[in-house]
């Protein structure tokens, strides 16, 4: 008993110092956080926008996005069977319509470019999630909605992804134009899964 | 969102079918859980688990209410990704227990994730033996289903509330015997700013289903997770 107890007590020892020792840490975390809002809160300018663009969809969700200091506003919905998702900025401006699309209905060019990249980056890849990113002025937007047709606006895909190489394996959010060349790409953390597994 | 709450329902109802049981034994089941990336490839966990029962009620008689000290787990796991959605883990567990059948326990796990939308799904299996003084070895090989949804935004975000579900089913073998035992978690838990969980809910397990007299224990569970 005595040793089971000697045991016990290094063991809240060591369980201590591991505990608090990097506390100070914290700070330098990059908070990112999206949470869901009523549309009362949300401001008329973004509201009248995407009732004149979309008409009224159904089982419109708001949420608050904040990255980096920075916040928006955001549509969640489906709309001609995809899901949509139309950021604003805190006046209530249009910033960008992404819609959730396949593989396959991307232009083959963009997937030749972009399948490409993937090949001579990465040994294995697999897409997980794929956005069509529509941006420009909220007058154009508006009627490319409208008119289902996008060639007035900047058109670019944004895809997650999990690439495979020598050096990492990742999970990736990658940025590319229309024509399938990458812009920018940024690795995704998955937060912890510890109160999953153990 | 219809879907998870059918399966929430279901596994609900399945539990209140089992509730019929012979035995059941009510207590407390407080969690601490500290887990630190020590290298690049190397995550380490440790825990402290420990039940108290409150009561104990067989079927057709009174219920005794009295405190007792069931078991403290002290675990310790060494593990490694293979992929962002795929880990292997090695622990040891050492047990104290209420009886004075103190027990090592060695313990092999690979886990699975998997994103959707609105929610993650785990899927983890493990193996473990259990060695007693004075007790053949047991072996277990267990398969657990989990669930994280979030509850205020399409992710658990920091300072959001999210739910976990779990079902575990283990299978352990011991000196010719066989035996089966299901787990199942509710809990509502919490993302603090500064990356700790904090969960509360209800551990329901059942087991001795090939021995006379079915058993659940209804724990109320209360769990601190912190990454650092």
């Amino acid at each position: 008993m005595r040793h089971t107890m000697i045991w016990i007590s290094r063991w809240l020892v060591v369980t201590g110092l591991v505990w608090f020792s990097p506390l100070a840490l914290y700070g330098q975390e990059k908070i990112e956080r999206e949470f869901r809002i009523t549309p009362g809160t949300v401001p008329e300018a973004a509201k009248d926008w995407l009732h004149e663009a979309f008409g009224s969809p159904r089982k419109v969700k708001w949420y608050v996005e904040e990255t980096s200091g920075k916040s928006s506003y955001e549509a969640k919905f489906v709309f001609r069977g995809a899901t949509h998702s139309v950021e604003f900025d805190l006046s209530g401006r249009i910033e960008d319509i992404e819609v959730q699309t396949t593989w396959e209905a991307l232009p083959e060019s963009t997937r030749e470019s972009i399948g490409r990249y993937f090949k001579d980056t990465f040994k294995k890849y697999r897409i997980e999630k794929i956005q069509v990113q529509y941006t420009g002025a909220p007058e154009d937007l508006k009627d490319s909605v409208k008119n289902a047709d996008f060639v007035t606006v900047t058109t670019r895909y944004e895809i997650e992804f999990y690439g495979e190489n020598e050096t990492s394996k990742q999970l990736w959010e990658g940025l590319f134009d229309e024509n399938g060349n990458l812009l920018s790409r940024r690795e995704i953390a998955i937060p912890s899964t510890n109160h999953l597994f153990f | 969102m219809r879907y998870i709450l059918v399966v929430i329902f279901g596994m609900i109802v399945g539990h209140q079918g089992m509730a019929q049981g012979r035995l059941t034994n009510l207590g407390f089941f407080p969690e601490l859980q500290v887990r630190v990336k020590a290298s690049e490839k190397l995550r380490l966990t440790g825990k402290i688990e420990s039940q108290h029962g409150m009561a104990s009620l067989p079927e057709g008689n009174e219920a005794s209410w009295a405190y007792r000290h069931v078991l403290t787990d002290f675990q310790g796991f060494a593990g490694t990704s293979i992929n962002p959605f795929v880990s292997l883990t090695g622990g040891y567990q050492f047990r104290l227990d209420g009886r004075n059948n103190d027990s090592h326990r060695t313990i092999q796990q690979i886990s699975f994730l998997q994103r959707k939308s609105t929610f993650r799904l785990g899927h983890r299996i493990r193996t473990d033996q259990t060695f007693a003084a004075a007790e053949a070895i047991e072996y277990r090989l267990r398969y657990q289903l989990s669930a994280e949804i979030a509850l205020q935004g399409q992710t658990v975000d920091p300072g959001e509330y999210y739910l976990v579900l779990a079902d575990e089913l283990i299978y352990s073998y011991q000196d010719r015997d066989s035996g089966l035992e299901n787990r199942f978690v509710a809990a509502l838990g919490h993302l603090s700013r500064n990356r700790q969980k904090f969960q509360v809910g209800i551990d329901h397990r059942t087991d001795r289903f090939f021995d006379a007299g079915l058993r659940q224990r209804i724990w109320f569970k209360f769990g601190w997770y912190l990454t650092l």
